[in-house]
């Protein structure tokens, strides 16, 4: 499964309440993409909210653009990225 | 219709024998109209039919009543006149062919004649004519269990498709047909070929894995239709990858093959490639052809007759080549409207460097999605009135001003065109932008994870 890096902006900030609210949506979203076999792994968020950087791994970027449809989010770029850390020769 | 006609070919010899046998047939004899229309055009994907015995198998089929041979007559006279830039007289013998077809009780040939009417119009780039067609091709066909026709008309939906603009169509319809079991060459490799330019055209990843396998498989059917579309997509690659010589072999590779079977549109775009790649685009581009006018320098026209087309992209990138900031502007916002990112970067790059100001971002495609046009914010602000929630409460909550929440609830109600707090939460329930499960509406604007 290729792993996919999308930069997202969001001109007005980017504003999660983190009561249970928050959690169903959350929630909202990852099922939203399983149905398409897209799995979010995790994003970064700048410090003034405006852009994140969401890692993904999915089929094709037709599955990830659609799962950012289904959810209502926004895509400036999706880059296809493959996993490199520090003990890679170990 | 034409597929079917090309079943009977497998019987070479015996058909050989028919064309014999054919002189003596009698005048009213149901083969005679079949055979005429293959003598026609022996093989459709090269070369082009035959106005002598399209004629005959007109006659033919009209005295013995052969719906199948009428209607191929029909197409294959159509086509004729579209590839000389007839394009009225074209569409009429199209819809003859239709509806011979649709009157004749046969609901395959009804699907197989639409369809083909649908690819003939693509020949002079007619997408937005040819969808109605392609819609009740693939309705029948589905109904019917059409599988060949069904594919084939689904490829050529998604590329009317991209070419109109309706992107996550294309992309929808294009993967449809990839995913199904038995493709035949033509419609599998169109469905690579669409989604390969479509994955260039947003800046998206993977582009070359569809255009290489799309490029493979075209070389061994040898179809002008078939291959010159991978050339120029792989042509188009190369271009968005900034590498012009590149893009130069695949515009040259196969621009003999357009030359000699082609179509105007064929030969025209791959020239207008060549040209956009820094090399000498072919002395014979077609006259009156949109492309020819931008490699001769006349943008502006060109991407009129492109906006009469119904094609914004082809539109935008010729108002793109102008050095007018309003007609860049205008191509800028509708790079952005499609999401085709690499050109928008591209032309607002340009506009900068003419000087421009306040370069619009373009709308965010949240609050373009969004059916009243809320911001996030709006968003989140409407979702906790229709919670209930005061003024003073959603100001608490939010951490902000009264006269911020005050603000904030007069665009709401203004947006919804709603006179109180009340009737803006019945309209937003009743357009379903909120709701009683968390919808996705929700999650883009209020929240949004990732």
């Amino acid at each position: 499964m290729p792993r996919y890096l999308v930069e997202r902006a969001f001109s007005e900030g980017l504003h999660i309440p983190t009561t249970n609210a928050g959690v169903e949506i959350c929630k909202g979203v990852i099922e939203r993409n399983g149905d398409l076999g897209v799995t979010w792994i995790h994003s970064y968020v700048t410090e003034d909210k405006s852009r994140t950087y969401c890692v993904y791994d999915g089929p094709n970027a037709e599955a990830i653009r659609k799962a950012a449809a289904n959810n209502g989010l926004p895509i400036d770029r999706i880059i296809k990225v493959f996993v490199l850390d520090p003990y890679f020769y170990h | 219709m034409l597929k079917q006609l090309g079943r009977h070919r497998e019987a070479g010899a015996i058909l050989a024998d028919a064309h014999r046998l054919a002189d003596s047939l009698p005048q009213d004899s149901v083969e005679l109209a079949a055979i005429y229309a293959d003598k026609a055009w022996p093989d459709s994907s090269k070369g082009t039919p035959d106005k002598a015995w399209i004629d005959r198998t007109i006659v033919a089929a009209s005295i013995s009543n052969h719906h199948e041979a009428l209607a191929v007559a029909h197409i294959m006279n159509g086509y004729l006149h579209l590839l000389a830039g007839r394009v009225p007289a074209g569409r009429r013998e199209l819809s003859r062919a239709v509806s011979v077809a649709a009157t004749s009780g046969l609901e395959d040939l009804e699907a197989d004649t639409k369809s083909d009417a649908a690819a003939f119009l693509s020949v002079r780039l007619r997408y937005a004519a040819a969808e109605p067609f392609l819609e009740a091709a693939i309705s029948l066909a589905r109904d019917k269990d059409l599988d060949c026709t069904l594919n084939y008309a689904t490829a050529n939906k998604a590329r009317a498709q991209l070419f109109l603009g309706e992107w996550d169509e294309t992309a929808a319809l294009a993967t449809w047909v990839l995913e199904r079991p038995n493709t035949s060459m033509v419609p599998h490799i169109r469905a690579l070929t669409i989604l390969g330019l479509l994955r260039v055209r947003r800046g998206d990843p993977d582009a070359n894995l569809l255009l290489d396998e799309a490029l493979e498989k075209a070389r061994k059917l040898s179809n002008v239709a078939v291959t010159i579309p991978v050339r120029a997509a792989r042509a188009e690659a190369e271009l968005a990858r900034e590498d012009p010589d590149a893009a130069l072999l695949e515009a040259s590779a196969d621009l003999q093959m357009a030359l000699d079977d082609g179509t105007d549109y064929e030969v025209a775009q791959l020239g207008y490639l060549i040209w956009k790649a820094g090399g000498r685009p072919p002395v014979t581009m077609p006259r009156h052809n949109p492309y020819t006018w931008q490699v001769e320098g006349r943008p502006l026209e060109a991407g009129r007759r492109w906006r009469r087309l119904g094609l914004p992209y082809e539109q935008a990138r010729a108002f793109a080549e102008t050095d007018d900031v309003d007609h860049l502007l205008e191509a800028l916002g509708i790079f952005t409207e499609l999401g085709a990112t690499p050109a928008r970067t591209k032309t607002a790059e340009r506009l900068r460097q003419l000087g421009a100001r306040g370069i619009p971002r373009g709308p965010r495609p949240a609050t373009q999605a969004n059916p009243v046009g809320l911001t996030p914010r709006e968003m989140q602000v409407l979702q906790l009135l229709a919670s209930g929630l005061r003024n003073a409460e959603i100001a608490e909550q939010n951490h902000v001003s009264h006269r911020t929440v005050d603000n904030q609830v007069s665009a709401v109600l203004a947006k919804l065109e709603a006179k109180s707090r009340g009737e803006a939460v019945a309209k937003a329930y009743r357009i379903g932008i909120v709701g009683g499960d968390v919808t996705a509406n929700d999650v883009s604007r209020s929240t949004s994870a990732t």
